[in-house]
């Protein structure tokens, strides 16, 4: 059973001449147990597309089925206790309360859901335990680092069991070991059979993918099924201009801005400096000293 | 999502805005305060009064000169002439009394009749003092107890002998018991045979300070101001307080048969006097509570401020939570007991604030304000249902933030 499926949605943002397109007509079909990375340039719509799978947007055309339901006409509340009970969500920047502790944050749809306290704090403690931060329970989310708040993020996404994790550039802000820790644990947590659908940069990180979503322009260009451990046939983004241009001529065409740039700044540079040095050593020699202490 | 969790919730973002929320919680705080300050001040002064008034009794009928109060059809007063019998053209004489006295159900009475005069001892004089002539029934009639010394008897109404009043013994003699000193009188000598207990407090119906007066015998307060003799007031007890409506109506049309048809006198029931002054003071204190209900919306209007404020701020971590599944009124109902706690805890404030200026309004004064837990429990009522319906616009502008635009935001 296909657990999303997306035919002709569209979004878009805007009136009149204004109108941008962010996604057109978009067909996807998501399966129970995949692993699907979105990548693809800014302002391609991934977003847009999770965010319209997440239920937080409405498609502005298009039907949107999640397990085998039409969501269209769910009211807000409906599609809050469907976000609360059927999705979990990892965003890019980590998305904790920063007031409440770690295990508070984790407890939260649950919290939601009208469960008692004491059977929260047990689950939550377990989901922590998953996720090997369970030592970390009561510290506030601002004494972890970026790496284990992002699995705080993932044990809170998992713990109402949820038919798809949506995490939208999880390791964004992460250096490379935290990433690959998070993308280790999102792994983990496909092979126990759950739905991740994931947006990514990092062509890398697509290795732990089972499916390859290439996006340009609010359509999906490229879909690649690929077995897990293996980097996308396309490693690169698709060169969706080939034809028109090739590699190496956009290179030469960089390196000749860049030569160019180098040469304005060394002209400049040294006339930038005397502009710049005379008047303030007259004009500001008694001020500055204020300024050095004020700061 | 728990009633406690929301609890939780609201303290936590109070407590990390504390000056924020301090600011806000005072006008909550000052309104609190001034309601329940001046209602008990009030409250107070009314008790005190009317503790006077039941000392003098709830059958003792009380006859004065000229229309103290305009009464409607109803009965109900809707004037009072608080210059009392001073300033009047009509008189009570001494064949008033004589009615009084005759009259059926009355078992006994007194009569206040005023000499003009200052008294003298040794060189000093108390220009504050008002002498009066009464009979020995007067303590009875009272219920005051003579501290010092005794009341002139019934075989001393010829003599000159005086008994005075608390101020009249500290300002006029310097000393705490002057008793068988002697002072002069419109070049008389009298001699003090007793100090009374120190009268409650001068009630705005007595019209004279009882503390500031010199008690001599009628007959001699009438020789001495030259044979005249106008009472200040007639005091008439019932022998029954059933009948006591009954007497005073009876009394009433003996006294306007004497008077020539004329009702230039008036009866005041123990209640009336009572009614008297507590309608002065229920309007005083309707007005000033008024005033401090305006600060309460002040307050309730700076929650709303600084709860819009904070959903603003916290336009992210809405988001966040409606991401995970809050519902709408999920938020809303987070953001209303929000309200509620800061109007709460202003109120709890407030509470304990005019707890302390009432005390110190006890010790400092000879007022003695009354908290009830009546108004209290109105005044955090009140100002709960500000907090209230003033959380609740910020709280439907949180609840109804769109998820997306809210997540966007870089705020948390």
């Amino acid at each position: 059973m296909s657990v999303i499926k997306l035919h002709d949605v569209s979004k878009l943002y805007g009136f009149g001449d204004a109108t941008t397109v962010a996604l057109e007509d978009v067909e996807l079909e998501i399966q129970k147990g995949e692993f699907v990375a979105v990548m693809g340039p800014s302002g391609s719509g991934k977003s847009t597309l999770l965010n319209i799978i997440g239920l937080l947007d409405h498609p502005s055309a298009g039907l949107y089925q999640l397990e085998g339901r039409s969501v269209e006409k769910l009211r807000s509340n409906a599609r809050a206790k469907a976000r609360r009970d059927k999705i979990g969500f990892v965003f890019q920047s980590f998305s904790l309360l920063p007031r409440l502790k770690v295990i508070d944050n984790v407890a939260l749809p649950l919290a939601y859901k009208g469960r008692l306290l004491g059977r929260r704090m047990k689950h939550a403690h377990n989901m922590l335990e998953r996720v090997g931060l369970a030592d970390r329970a009561y510290y506030l989310p601002s004494q972890l680092s970026g790496g284990q708040l992002q699995r705080v993020a993932i044990a809170r996404a998992l713990i109402n069991e949820p038919s798809i994790i949506i995490a939208d550039e999880p390791t964004g802000n992460l250096d490379s070991a935290s990433s690959r820790l998070v993308m280790e644990l999102l792994s983990e947590i496909h092979k126990l059979g759950n739905t991740v659908l994931m947006v990514t940069h990092n062509p890398e990180i697509t290795r732990y993918a089972s499916r390859v979503l290439y996006m340009y322009d609010g359509s999906i260009e490229y879909d690649v099924q690929k077995s897990v451990g293996q980097l996308a046939k396309t490693p690169r983004e698709p060169n969706l201009f080939a034809g028109e241009n090739t590699d190496e001529d956009t290179l030469q065409s960089v390196s000749a801005t860049m030569k160019l740039s180098d040469e304005k700044e060394g002209l400049l540079q040294p006339k930038k400096k005397k502009i710049r040095r005379k008047p303030r050593k007259k004009k500001f020699v008694g001020t500055t000293k204020g300024r050095s202490k004020s700061s | 999502m728990m009633i406690t969790d929301n609890l939780q919730m609201a303290l936590n973002s109070i407590r990390s805005s504390r000056l924020r929320s301090f600011l806000t919680l005072l006008g909550v705080i000052i309104g609190v305060t001034s309601v329940i300050t001046s209602v008990s001040l009030a409250e107070g002064v009314k008790r005190q009064i009317s503790e006077e008034t039941n000392k003098l009794g709830n059958d003792v009928l009380t006859i004065r000169p000229g229309k103290a109060l305009n009464k409607d059809q109803q009965g109900f007063i809707v004037g009072i002439n608080t210059l009392g019998g001073a300033s009047t053209t009509a008189i009570l004489t001494e064949s008033d009394l004589k009615i009084v006295r005759e009259t059926p159900g009355i078992e006994a009475s007194t009569a206040l009749n005023l000499a003009t005069g200052l008294p003298s001892y040794q060189d000093r004089k108390f220009n504050d003092s008002v002498t009066i002539g009464t009979t020995p029934e007067l303590p009875s009639m009272l219920r005051q107890e003579v501290e010092f010394g005794r009341f002139f008897n019934d075989s001393e109404t010829e003599k000159k002998v005086a008994v005075i009043g608390r101020n009249v013994a500290e300002k006029l003699f310097d000393e705490n018991v002057p008793i068988s000193k002697s002072f002069t009188f419109r070049g008389h000598e009298f001699i003090v045979y007793g100090v009374f207990e120190r009268f409650q407090s001068a009630s705005l119906s007595q019209g004279i300070n009882f503390n500031n007066a010199i008690f001599i015998p009628y007959e001699i307060a009438k020789s001495v101001s030259g044979g005249t003799s106008q009472l200040y007031e007639v005091l008439a007890r019932v022998d029954d307080v059933e009948k006591l409506d009954e007497v005073s109506k009876d009394l009433s049309s003996r006294l306007v048969e004497a008077h020539a048809g004329q009702e230039d006198f008036s009866i005041l029931k123990p209640d009336d006097t009572r009614a008297v002054t507590n309608n002065i003071i229920d309007l005083i204190t309707a007005m000033i509570a008024g005033i401090a209900a305006i600060s309460m919306l002040v307050g309730g209007i700076g929650i709303m401020n600084v709860m819009l404020v904070s959903v603003t701020e916290r336009t992210r971590e809405i988001g966040l939570r409606k991401a995970v599944g809050a519902t709408d009124r999920q938020i809303l109902s987070q953001f209303m007991i929000e309200a509620a706690v800061l109007s709460i805890w202003g109120a709890t404030i407030g509470v304990i604030f005019s707890g302390l200026i009432s005390l110190g309004i006890r010790i400092l004064t000879n007022l003695q304000p009354v908290i009830s837990w009546q108004i209290i429990l109105f005044a955090c009522t009140i100002s709960v249902l500000v907090g209230i319906i003033f959380g609740l616009a910020p709280a439907i502008k949180a609840a109804r933030k769109d998820p997306i635009d809210a997540l966007r935001s870089s705020l948390l």
